[in-house]
């Protein structure tokens, strides 16, 4: 579990990219053997026998680098919430049924998981805005696999489960920090023009179904069929882009029309951040989303993109339980959440102390 | 607080905006707000207003308004709107693994590959709306290359993919060219019987 908690993931480490508004990248391609019955369908047999199979595979040619194998109904539900937490699966992935498998190399940037809703779900997590990337690494994962006989139709493509993603069987996503689209009460008319662009956004969920007050939004694409993946990652690519624009407007909007009552806002949210005794899940997340922002044009005193987003990961409610019981504290989580904000935000430099480095 | 369009119903939604550098006040009642998003002009509204921004946005704050059942086919937050938007019933049943439209119905997923055979039709219909129709035009196994080159429907699809492209980019000329290709190997296609 100390493992997990001091895991050194892939997407939290990078430099910002378009203003530290697009935190991670993850691209999914789903793949199923052609002989066999879907998971949902598939006898335990079958299953078990292909997890197998797979293994076989990672130990003779290795399409993952130094990975590691987890068989589903070996985890603790403290190793499931961290691994929900930090991107690897669904809550529903975790489950567990027959065969199930999670792999995934060191840093876990490159994931396999195995007898979920299809047979193979190869997935690419890396930080900031990096399709075109993470297709390549998980369409060169993929072609480790494709002995094995993936289901494809002429006309159809790729045969998946759920009749909703056939075709390129591609899912890519974006994990998107909006603070000032938020403040600005856009976010409805932004889900409206991500539909009208066939993709979909939507509220960040940690945990599954129930979708968290924050300003954390998922933009994922909604087609699998009828376009290139090329074309697919390079649409929402632009709106990507065009999202961020429209934040970055929003912000000098809020700038200018704000004047001093923004910069309070933002000095109130450290000052909260800095010293208080007792924050929940959410509230943290409202406040490291506009400390984000202030620290982003400079007023607030900073900390490196990826110790935000570390904090960002650390201050999930299951990163808070594994911490807390590693080390034998007792204290709430709410207590030990604001504990480990205040820790992090100690070593922020003043923008007169950064100015004074350069 | 009154509408200030119709100065009869009372207002219910207000927005605040930036116009020229100077922060408005727009407060509608419901009709006001619906024709406004319908592209009505009202009364006392200035032409400096960017009309079409505040049409959307109060688009989306109309949606608020809209009747249970009519939320119901809105995205929803944080939850993946469900297929159930577009309905895929299945006729029949899988020989190969027994999937029927009982089973789809609870799980939302197929039972094993061949079921997009027997299913064909249903599957069809339904991308045809969900996914807008469209045959599959991505990467293929490598086993399917060899298969390809023997196969010219494919090389059309592919080709009317670009069609579309060079019509989205504006490039009518290439577009009329490639046009012309398409139809010449379609002939072709045509009079070869294949499969």
């Amino acid at each position: 579990m100390s493992d997990i908690l001091s895991w050194r993931l892939a997407w939290l480490l990078d430099s910002p990219s378009l203003g530290g508004s697009v935190l991670a990248t993850k691209v999914r391609l789903r793949r199923n053997l052609s002989h066999l019955p879907f998971p949902p369908r598939g006898d335990a047999e079958d299953l078990e026998a292909l997890a197998d199979q797979v293994k076989g595979i990672l130990r003779r040619s290795s399409p993952l680098p130094e990975y590691l194998v987890l068989p589903v109904s070996q985890l603790g539900e403290m190793q499931k919430g961290l691994l929900v937490e930090c991107g690897l699966g669904e809550p529903s992935f975790f489950e567990g049924a027959p065969g199930r498998l999670l792999v995934y190399s060191e840093t876990g940037a490159d994931s396999l998981l195995v007898n979920y809703e299809d047979h193979l779900t190869i997935q690419v997590l890396l930080g900031g805005l990096a399709l075109p990337s993470a297709w390549e690494e998980a369409a060169a994962v993929t072609s480790g696999f494709e002995h094995l006989g993936f289901a494809f139709d002429h006309e159809l493509g790729y045969l998946t489960a759920s009749p909703g993603t056939v075709g390129t069987a591609l899912q890519a996503s974006v994990l998107l920090d909006l603070p000032a689209l938020e403040m600005t009460r856009q976010s409805k008319l932004l889900v409206r023009m991500c539909a009208q662009r066939g993709c979909l956004l939507r509220r960040y969920a940690s945990r599954g179904e129930a979708p968290l007050r924050s300003s954390l939004f998922v933009l994922s694409n909604e087609r699998t069929l009828g376009k290139r993946e090329e074309e697919i990652l390079e649409e929402l690519r632009e709106l990507t882009v065009d999202i961020v624009a429209r934040e970055q407007k929003a912000i000098s909007k809020l700038r200018q029309g704000g004047g001093s009552s923004l910069e309070d806002k933002l000095w109130r949210s450290f000052g909260m951040m800095r010293y208080a005794r007792y924050v929940d899940f959410e509230e943290a997340l409202f406040h490291l989303s506009l400390l984000r922002m202030g620290m982003s044009f400079g007023g607030l005193p900073a900390i490196s993109h990826g110790d935000w987003k570390r904090l960002l990961l650390h201050i999930h409610p299951m990163h808070i339980r594994a911490w807390s019981s590693e080390r034998g504290i007792p204290a709430g989580e709410h207590e030990v959440r604001a504990y480990r904000i205040r820790q992090a935000l100690k070593n922020t430099e003043s923008p007169k102390n950064r100015q004074e480095k350069a | 607080m009154k509408c200030s369009y119709c100065g009869k119903r009372e207002a219910e939604l207000h927005i605040r905006a930036v116009v020229d550098g100077k922060v408005q006040e727009f407060h509608f009642c419901r009709e006001c707000a619906r024709k406004l998003r319908e592209g009505f002009l009202l009364p006392g509204l200035a032409s400096s207003v960017p009309i079409n921004e505040l049409a959307q946005a109060v688009g989306s704050f109309l949606d608020g308004f809209t009747s249970e059942e009519e939320k119901e086919n809105l995205p929803r937050h944080g939850k993946k709107p469900s297929r159930e938007e577009t309905p895929l019933f299945l006729h029949g049943r899988c020989p190969q693994c027994g999937c029927d439209e009982e089973w789809f119905a609870m799980t939302k997923f197929l039972g094993c590959p061949s079921c997009y055979n027997a299913f064909r039709e249903d599957i069809l219909e339904y991308l045809k709306k969900e996914q807008k129709g469209d045959l599959h035009v991505g990467s293929t196994p490598s086993w399917y290359y060899d298969e390809e080159e023997e196969n010219p429907s494919v090389e059309i699809r592919k080709l009317e993919e670009d069609l579309r492209r060079l019509v989205r980019e504006e490039r009518y000329e290439e577009a009329a060219e490639l046009r012309d290709r398409i139809r010449s190997l379609s002939s072709l296609t045509e009079n070869t019987p294949h499969e």
